[in-house]
């Protein structure tokens, strides 16, 4: 494949609920072999949104097409190319990893001799480290997620749907599930990845896409968020005693090249049009505020998401 | 061959290895099995340690072996009728309880391959409980006293029965919830057994094995009362066939799946929160709404949509023709049985006197007659009764003709509705005409005979069937349309009001019967009836009249004046005008309501669309593990679907 496929496309897609809009006029793409981050606080529609990627929700406008087929009108098609991976996590009573592992093998139709290998594949993937006969009812939460995305994988798709799959894990469980998530990257699997922590999406994503009350508020690759964020993508941070915060901040905003000036204290932080932090520094040493820290730095997802969404944050 | 290595793929099922793997290692049944053979040891070691209480025994072992047999029959039997829904109740439930439901349709199976190896499976269950029954068998067979032939021919019916009671619990599974399942198929076995130990010539209990498994005392019975008893062989035939038959119908039923599409309320997996759905929960602990007919919806997407006429046939054509059958069945079965009873065999009727001896049987058969007629219209109600989700799916009948449940179910329910009415109407007629040539009178009763003396018991018995059977053919043909089209009636309100408020609330069929038919039957039969007969009692000038004719809009005065209890107010016979001028614009006005309604719904349904293109763009065939979605397949794949778009 050389140019790029489009393998999601949604189309103005609206869900509601009653009174309520989950996902409203909702418009992305997602090139074949890339990975979206799905951003916003809970309740945005991140879910809503998944759901009905994997045909588990129908649209009430709009529609979503999946490598070319559509989740309204040919469900059965799409769900072969599949994988989805819930937030909840229910499973059959009363199994051992390898029978649950067995059981879904075997709903997915994947054949006896076929399974054992892709069994064998995916616990290595996805790296699951509990031994073959443990129930499925005595795992931690790491390895149920494990579990859960080995589950996901074992029908090989193409595409994958991963609903929050770093909730409730601790801060190592986290960084192995990037990892994770990296390595089905680099085998050519499109990924849609939700999640409410951001730093969890910042290095596996592609791209970004910022939901919150059920609308779309921005989206793009971190690169292009991060220029129209600051015209550069960078901020300057100068940190100043307590007492001078004020009128440092008034001093920076008169200048003609700073888009904007926030006071954060113990720091200002400056987004500038231009290269200018030389000119600004000599602004603040000329009227004599004692300048304690001065640092340049990319923006962050952290930083783009607040923006985005104006502080409306849960 | 093809079906073989299609059965022998559904080993693979995950139904099949999970009851696989629960039947053959589960340590109750393991117990069980040590349990009764231990018991069973303990009696053979018993006998055979006290010789002289085996000779007592000597004598009546032959009637023990026998005894033991039944007992064995039966035993399992009854245990596999309870076994079995307990088992299958929660084929559909437990994944949707224990939450992995939604992982389960996402995979693609489709839903008959879902449910097929739980149906298998029923094999290895009756394998085991066979294999610990071998130690009863192998004393049966010392004890002797056994018909084998017919013992083996009854082992094999129950295999039958209970592969029949899974696809039936299968399928109800599909529509209720396990308590209920549970429940139905229960009563049903319970409903088939009581029949099936009755000693009727003519069996009609075929889903059960206890006719066969009791043939030799059933038949002493018969033999008893004089009845000729039908011969093993055809109980065992006509069992076999009967529950055959139901198992395939029910598989079918579970392929075509229900016809349960996605409306907008419904469109989502998984609970939606409605306002009150949490005092539903509290109240209801056991969660009887827990069935969501939208979930079985987006489960039978993974099917591919039926094509052609098949679909309504198999739904509405097949329904009705049993249904007509069962009606028509009763009827000529009763006329038979009649002219059996009331003519010598060379085709003249018997004395007058003999007749009126035999006079109460008339009763029974008209009884029985019209609860048959009775029962199958009731079932009619359930069978063509769709949910208004459906309301927005067309189905193709002809090529160019598509109808919607709706229509197709009113016009089965009519169908069904006239050929009961014409069948009470016949027989009655038909009973009357000969009841008329045996007697050599018209047996209308002369006017003067006041109703009441024939109903009570003061009565002579002979006044019975005279009264019954000319009040039965008295019901004239004007009077059964009447209640046919009050009966329609009802129905169009019913299924008007359930679709006026199908937007607002989560509303069913049945509820929206509970609440128009009592509101109909309050307004339009109580009210009239009720104000002609006071309005007579009470004078005032000019409203009586209007009273008079006000009271002729209800049925019930109608029925009343029929049974001559109206006489001091409308005389004996009087034209019902003001009724059939009310129902039939009525009748005409909720149709038409029901049409606008209907085409409202069908903007808000999801549907139409939806089941169409599908039947169209699907072109893999569910269930070839082997097949995968290639980039090329999915090209041609797509080409299709551009094609049928244009
Ligand atoms: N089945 C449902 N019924 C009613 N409301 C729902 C349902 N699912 C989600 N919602 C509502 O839709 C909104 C979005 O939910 P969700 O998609 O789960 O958000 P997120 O995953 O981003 O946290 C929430 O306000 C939620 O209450
Ligand atoms: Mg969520």
């Amino acid at each position: 494949m050389n140019a790029p496929v489009t393998a999601i496309q949604i189309q103005n897609v609206t869900r509601r609920f009653d009174e309520l809009i989950a996902v409203d006029d909702v418009s992305l793409q997602v090139q074949a072999g890339t990975t979206l981050g799905l951003i916003g606080p809970n309740g945005a529609g991140k879910t809503s949104l998944l759901r009905m990627l994997a045909t588990l929700s129908i649209p009430d406008t709009g529609d979503v097409l999946i490598q070319g087929l559509s989740v309204i009108r040919q469900p059965r098609l799409v769900r072969r190319l599949l994988g989805f991976m819930p937030a909840e996590f229910g499973y059959p009573r009363g199994l051992t990893i390898h029978e649950y592992l067995e059981y879904f093998g075997a709903l997915y139709q994947v054949p006896a001799v076929e399974l054992r290998r892709r069994i064998q594949d995916v616990k290595e993937l996805t790296e699951l480290t509990a031994r073959d006969n443990v129930a499925v009812r005595g795992l931690s939460t790491g390895n149920r997620q494990r579990l859960l995305l080995a589950r996901t994988l074992l029908h090989d798709p193409q595409i994958l749907l991963l609903d929050e799959p770093a909730s409730g894990l601790d801060p190592r469980a986290r960084n192995e599930l990037r990892g994770i998530i990296r390595t089905l990257a680099s085998l050519g699997k499109t990924i849609v990845v939700s999640s409410h922590i951001l730093p969890d999406l910042e290095e596996v994503s592609d791209s970004v896409a910022i939901m919150e009350a059920g609308r779309l508020v921005t989206h793009g690759s971190l690169e292009q968020l991060r220029h129209t964020s600051g015209e550069t993508g960078i901020q300057t941070r100068i940190r100043v005693p307590v007492e001078f915060l004020e009128a440092a901040a008034v001093l920076l905003r008169a200048h003609s090249s700073v888009v904007s000036c926030e006071v954060r204290s113990p720091e200002v932080v400056v987004r500038a049009e231009e290269e200018s932090g030389n000119e600004l520094l000599r602004i603040l040493i000329s009227e004599q505020i004692p300048i304690l820290e001065y640092a340049r730095e990319a923006l962050d997802l952290e930083d783009i998401f607040m923006q985005s969404t104006a502080g409306r944050v849960t | 061959m093809r079906l073989l290595q299609e059965v022998r793929s559904l080993r693979s099922t995950p139904g099949y290895l999970r009851d696989r793997g629960f039947l053959l290692s589960s340590t109750p049944i393991g117990i069980t099995g040590i349990l009764l053979n231990a018991a069973l040891l303990g009696l053979l070691m018993a006998l055979l340690s006290m010789p002289e209480e085996l000779d007592y025994f000597f004598g009546k072992t032959k009637q023990l072996g026998e005894m033991l047999g039944l007992q064995l029959l039966i035993g399992v039997s009854g245990l596999i009728s309870i076994l079995t829904p307990l088992r299958l109740t929660d084929v559909f439930l437990g994944p949707r309880l224990a939450g992995y439901f939604d992982q389960v349709v996402l995979s693609g199976i489709t839903p008959m391959r879902f449910v097929a190896g739980r149906f298998l499976s029923q094999g290895l269950l009756l394998s085991l409980i066979f294999v610990l029954l071998i130690p009863w068998i192998v004393l049966i067979v010392v004890l002797g006293g056994t018909t084998w032939p017919q013992f083996v021919a009854c082992l094999l019916l129950i295999w039958v029965y209970s592969f029949m009671l899974a696809a039936v619990t299968l399928l109800l599974s599909m529509y209720l919830n396990e308590l209920l399942t549970f429940a139905v198929v229960i009563a049903g076995v319970v409903v088939m057994g009581f029949l099936g130990l009755a000693p009727i010539p003519l069996q009609p209990a075929v889903l059960t094995p206890l006719p066969a498994i009791f043939h030799s005392s059933i038949s002493a019975i018969l033999e008893i009362d004089g009845n000729e008893a039908r011969s093993f062989f055809s109980v065992w035939v006509s069992s076999l066939a009967g529950m055959g038959a139901v198992t395939v119908y029910s598989l079918a039923g579970i392929w075509f799946g229900p016809l349960a599409a996605v409306h907008r309320e419904t469109s989502t997996f998984g609970e939606v929160v409605c306002p009150g759905d949490a005092t539903r929960k509290r109240w209801f602990r056991m969660r009887f709404h827990i069935r969501r007919s939208g979930e079985m919806a987006f489960f039978y997407m993974n099917r591919a949509a039926v094509k052609g006429p098949a679909e309504v046939l198999f739904r509405w054509g097949l329904p009705l023709c049993l249904l007509l059958l069962s009606v028509f069945a009763a009827g000529l079965f009763m006329w038979l049985d009649f002219r059996r009873v009331f003519e010598l065999s060379d085709g003249t009727p018997i004395d007058l006197e003999t007749a009126r001896a035999k006079g109460t049987r008339l009763l029974d058969y008209l009884i029985g007659q019209q609860t048959v007629v009775g029962l199958t219209t009731l079932f009619a109600v359930l069978v063509f009764t769709h949910s208004r989700q459906t309301a927005g799916l067309r189905l193709p009948l002809l090529s160019q003709l598509r109808l919607s449940p709706l229509v197709l179910d009113s016009i089965c329910f009519l169908s069904l509705l006239a050929a009961a009415g014409g069948s009470n109407w016949i027989c009655g007629m038909a009973m009357n005409d000969y009841w008329m040539q045996l007697s050599g009178s018209p047996t209308l009763i002369p006017a003067e005979i006041p109703e009441q003396d024939a109903g009570s018991g003061a009565a002579s018995p002979s006044s019975i069937p005279d009264s019954y059977v000319s009040r039965y053919a008295g019901l004239r043909f004007d009077k059964l349309l009447a209640v046919v089209l009050a009966l329609h009636l009802m129905s169009a309100l019913t299924l008007w009001s359930c679709l006026q408020l199908a937007a607002r609330l989560t509303w069913s069929w049945g509820f929206a019967a509970l609440l128009t038919v009592p509101g109909y039957l309050f307004i339009v039969w109580l009210v009239p009836t009720f104000t002609a007969v006071v309005f007579d009692e009470i004078y005032i000038a000019g409203f009586q009249e209007f009273a008079r004719q006000f009271g002729l809009v209800s049925p019930l005065t109608g029925f009343l004046i029929h049974h001559r209890e109206m006489g001091r107010i409308y005389g004996n016979e009087n034209p019902m005008l003001p009724f059939w001028i009310l129902h039939s614009v009525l009748c005409v006005g909720s149709v038409w309501l029901l049409r606008r309604r209907e085409r409202w719904l069908n903007n808000y349904s999801v549907l139409g669309v939806l089941h169409e293109d599908v039947a169209v763009a699907d072109v893999p065939q569910a269930g070839s593990p082997e097949e995968s979605l290639s980039g090329q397949d999915l090209d041609t794949k797509r080409q299709e679907v551009d094609h049928a778009d244009s």
